[in-house]
């Protein structure tokens, strides 16, 4: 028992030094790389924290949501009207931003959870039409169509990859764990799920409350990220891009969902430096032609890769130290055996 | 008495697939239930896991009503099934199937799950010591790590009772445990749930079509036709009784006119 205690204290004191070395990390590269690229990791670690959540509810508990938006655009606005109305510090805006989307996230859940996959998807889809239409009418509060200007900038760097830290932490906590057996139990086969008693609709509504907890600290890391915020920020697209992250990296896979949301951050960015670049070596058709259709590119390179990797870049696997170890042993001997 | 089903009746609209059926089964038993095919075999099956709701009729267990329960809370009190078709976690290893399954014996709440906490640690390495005993004992330990769905079709069935095993049953109700296996599996799978009875000390319920394995290990059995009770008594009794041979040889000729 007492060893116990000390693996668990241990393990705290371990992830409390990690988020440290994240904080000092993701301040030094504020303060040493210009502008763009520490623009660019922000973003990512926002988009990774919105990936991972929508990935805890599709890809892990295999309830297909499209109503990832919603639970964002709740999120955002609590934390920047909380800052900025009723004068609020920022955690306390940014916490109860999650746990109102979580809220949220059980009064749509809570009746909806009982349809089953196309059904569940379009009222997701709903909701998510809903609130924007909402914040689109409560002009008073939200400035509605107008949007909201003066949302104080908080989301630095460090913010962003600390709130990351913390996020893949707890969710790979949650999926090693009995409750993160009965998300998959309910993916793989509801009826024999509830066979060996797991409450499908209670794990369901648990899941998801969860992931709306996280979409909405990632929507409020965006408020606080842009400084400006409108309805129509949070729309299909926005839901799509997070489920495009997870597919890509893999449903299922924590490690692939920060794949995921890596090169689809870095994908438009890559295109927009390598037109650029054409320009300057004076190729203007060829700059000219990426700069405008580069979502060709990107639309046919997910397609080559649906067709070929259904499962996404890892399927269910995880990258973990002993795996990339034990990969580098498999390639080095590979080499070795060559004559 | 462990379990007793009372004037049990469930009708789909014009159809009364379960008609009146009144049995029980004691501690310890290994009880069988047969009849020819559409005979409603499933579907008190079905009544009793919670999955249909009865027209009228009664289901106790231990005493407890449990018409009305949902399937998971069922299972909860220790009446769990296989199913006919198999229903395993397909794409989940044989011991991930088991693990799952130990749920019900995990105690720790969602904050343990979040932290990790000291309880939890506790909790897991049971479970995880759980899982493999039971896999030792249903002689699947050294393929722990394949994929349910890459399994042998015997041994997904052996897998599905594993599963069902690992929340402790008080009752187990196999539906068709023998579908589809040959002679010699048949012989393994007799043996193994006479094991499953004594390791797990648990009742047994039975549904199957296999003559040889159901008269060779039901201490006594009832017989089910067109949803009605047609006969009940040990196997020796059930062999000669003349309505059963008249249901069974009806649907032989039945067959012959096709």
């Amino acid at each position: 028992m007492m060893t116990k205690t000390n693996g668990f204290v241990r393990r705290i004191i371990v992830f409390a030094l990690e988020v440290a070395a994240v904080w000092v990390i993701g301040s030094l590269l504020r303060e040493v790389l210009p502008a763009y690229p520490v623009g660019i990791m922000t973003i990512f670690c926002i988009n990774a924290v919105l990936a991972l959540s929508w990935n805890l509810i599709s890809g892990f508990t295999g309830q297909f949501s499209l109503g990832h938006a919603g639970f964002m655009v709740v999120g955002a606005y609590t934390s920047a009207l909380l800052m900025m109305k009723a004068k609020w510090p920022f955690l306390p805006s940014f916490i109860t931003a999650g746990l109102l989307s979580a809220l949220v996230g059980f009064l749509v859940g809570f009746p909806s959870l009982r349809l089953v996959g196309d059904y569940l998807s379009v009222v997701t889809l709903g909701f998510q039409y809903i609130i924007t239409a909402i914040l689109n009418n409560t002009t008073k509060l939200t400035g509605g169509g107008l949007g909201l200007p003066g949302v104080p900038y908080v989301t630095s760097l460090p913010v962003a990859a600390v709130t990351l830290t913390i996020t893949l932490w707890i969710l790979s906590n949650l999926v090693n764990s009995k409750q993160g057996r009965c998300f998959v139990a309910v993916k793989e086969d509801e009826i024999a799920a509830q066979s060996v008693g797991i409450d499908t609709t209670y794990y369901k509504v648990v899941a998801f409350m969860i992931s709306s907890f996280f979409a909405g600290l990632g929507g409020a890391m965006i408020g606080h990220y842009m400084m400006y915020l409108h309805p129509d920020v949070f729309n299909y697209a926005k839901t799509i891009e997070s489920v495009s992250m997870v597919i890509l990296g893999g449903l299922g896979s924590l490690t692939g969902s920060l794949l995921g949301a890596m090169c689809i951050t870095l994908l438009p960015e890559v295109f927009r430096n390598l037109a650029t670049f054409l320009g300057g070596m004076g190729m203007l058709g060829p700059a000219n032609f990426l700069r405008r259709g580069w979502m060709v590119f990107y639309a046919t390179g997910f397609l080559v890769l649906m067709l070929t990797r259904p499962q996404g870049l890892l399927g269910r696997r995880e990258l973990t130290w002993p795996g990339f170890k034990k990969w580098i042993g498999r390639v080095v001997v590979r080499k070795e055996a060559r004559p | 008495m462990l379990f007793e089903v009372e004037n049990l009746t469930i009708k789909f609209g014009g159809l009364t697939a379960v008609d009146d059926v009144t049995m029980n089964v004691d501690e310890g038993e290994i009880v069988g239930l047969i009849g020819p095919n559409g005979a409603g075999k499933t579907t008190v099956f079905n009544l009793v896991t919670g999955v249909y709701t009865p027209t009228s009729g009664q289901i106790r267990f231990r005493g407890q009503n449990l018409v009305g329960l949902k399937p998971n809370q069922i299972a909860k009190l220790g009446v769990v099934r296989t199913f006919q078709n198999i229903r395993l976690f397909k794409t989940l290893t044989v011991y991930e199937n088991v693990r799952t399954a130990g749920h019900l014996r995990v105690p720790y709440r969602l904050p343990d799950a979040f932290l990790h906490t000291p309880r939890f640690d506790v909790c897991e390495q049971e479970t995880h010591e759980d899982a493999l005993r039971l896999l030792d004992m249903v002689g699947l330990l050294s393929r722990k790590d394949e994929i349910a769905s890459s399994l042998p079709y015997g041994l997904q069935r052996r897998l599905e009772i594993a599963r069902a095993l690992a929340t402790r049953p008080k009752l187990l109700l196999l539906d068709e445990p023998a579908a589809g296996m040959n002679p010699q599996e048949c012989v393994d799978l007799i043996e193994f749930i006479r094991d499953v009875k004594r390791d797990f000390d648990t009742t047994i319920l039975i549904i199957e079509h296999h003559m040889d394995v159901i008269m060779n290990i039901c201490e006594r059995m009832y017989v089910l036709n067109f949803g009605k009770l047609l006969a009940h008594g040990t196997p020796a009794e059930i062999q000669v009784n003349p309505k059963v041979i008249e249901a069974y040889l009806g649907e032989a000729q039945t067959d012959a006119e096709d």
